[in-house]
């Protein structure tokens, strides 16, 4: 994936979890705490993308999670392309 | 770490409530259902587990850091004839409870572990689902926790003579949660009916134990806390009518943390690891 498709997939993942936040322009530096996100909601995040993807992120390096640009970091850091499909 | 004020509201609800819903010794942690179907019976098997894996004989001077109601220090002084014993604890309730059934030779202070100084060494240590309470969920989140536990370490090594063992049990956080009402259960158990606790990785306790603790034996127990916390919720249900009697809304609130943990533990978000530990020297 590219920079951008990872970019618009968190877009669409971060509306699916908090839709008060559909549209908004969010940038790597922004906190998850300062969108108002939960922490419960950003597991709803990690949910979205890993079915969107058919991949599962290692769960010890979501403790950390605290940008979206971390959230972007997740997705490069697993060569989501290279893992094969989790659903049939 | 947990403060006092969290502790309260996790301990200090009511003696006579707890009483009601967990064994006649009162351990308030996952018990050992090896050989037996039975509560009462598996509780003292996990006593008996630590009383045997960190070594402890009648002659020797133990610690139970996080001593609860003193389950651990009352088998080990009535059960075992350890004549030598001292358990720390942050509430004011257990503290109280401790204080009046006399053990002989077991002293207790209310005390926090970072505030903590024997007037001498211990030859053994115990701490039993206290290791919950040392990083809040916010110091997990800053990647302080290692530190932070690693510093627990240090202490329980500064309190110890060379050679001794420390037993150690705690809750870990297995597979993380990514359904909204799994996630729900699991947040209000943690936010609801323990602030300021997390449960550790089982990772960040094995990298925080270095360099003062050599982990010799590491155990999990995943489904025998499933099975306490089923009979904790079973024996609650049957005292339904006198809790909302007496505790109102409490019945509520520990039904459903109850139930979120048999649930937590059944589908592996959850799991119990014991530990032994033999001091590095």
């Amino acid at each position: 994936m590219n920079d951008t498709e990872i970019h618009s997939l968190i877009g669409e993942a971060v509306a699916f979890a908090e839709p008060r936040l559909k549209g908004a322009s969010l940038k790597p530096e922004d906190t998850i705490a300062e969108l108002g996100i939960n922490s419960i909601a950003v597991l709803e995040i990690v949910g979205y993308l890993e079915d969107k993807l058919g991949v599962r992120f290692p769960d010890d390096e979501l403790a950390q999670l605290n940008t979206i640009g971390g959230l972007s970091d997740l997705i490069r850091g697993h060569d989501v392309a290279a893992q094969p499909a989790q659903k049939s | 770490m947990s403060t006092q004020e969290d502790i309260a509201v996790s301990y200090d609800v009511s003696n006579e409530f707890f009483a009601l819903w967990l064994d006649r010794r009162m351990n308030y942690s996952c018990a050992l259902f090896e050989g037996t179907d039975d509560l009462e019976q598996a509780q003292v098997n996990k006593l008996r587990y630590f009383h045997d894996g960190a070594r402890v004989d009648p002659g020797k001077r133990v610690l139970d850091v996080g001593c609860g109601w003193g389950a651990n220090i009352e088998f080990l002084a009535r059960d075992m004839g350890v004549a030598d014993l001292t358990g720390i604890t942050l509430s004011k309730a257990q503290f109280a409870a401790i204080e009046a059934k006399q053990i002989p030779g077991v002293k207790v202070e209310c005390v926090s572990y970072k505030d903590y100084q024997p007037e001498r060494p211990f030859d053994a240590a115990i701490s039993i689902g206290m290791f919950e309470h040392i990083a809040t969920p916010e110091e997990a989140r800053a990647g302080k926790h290692i530190a932070i536990y690693r510093d627990y370490f240090r202490r329980v090594w500064s309190w110890t003579t060379p050679g001794s063992w420390f037993g150690l049990q705690s809750v870990i956080g297995d597979r993380v949660p990514r359904n909204p009402t799994d996630l729900r259960e699991i947040a209000h158990a943690t936010y609801t009916i323990f602030p300021g606790a997390i449960t550790p990785r089982l990772e960040a306790i094995i990298a925080s134990t270095n360099p003062y603790w050599e982990i010799l034996e590491v155990k999990t127990r995943r489904e025998h806390y499933e099975k306490t916390a089923a009979e904790w919720l079973r024996r609650l249900r049957s005292h339904e009518t006198e809790i909302r009697e007496r505790w109102g809304d409490r019945y509520e609130e520990y039904e459903r943390y109850l139930a979120a943990c048999v649930m937590a533990f059944a589908k592996g978000y959850q799991s119990l690891v014991q530990m032994l530990l033999r001091r590095v020297d």
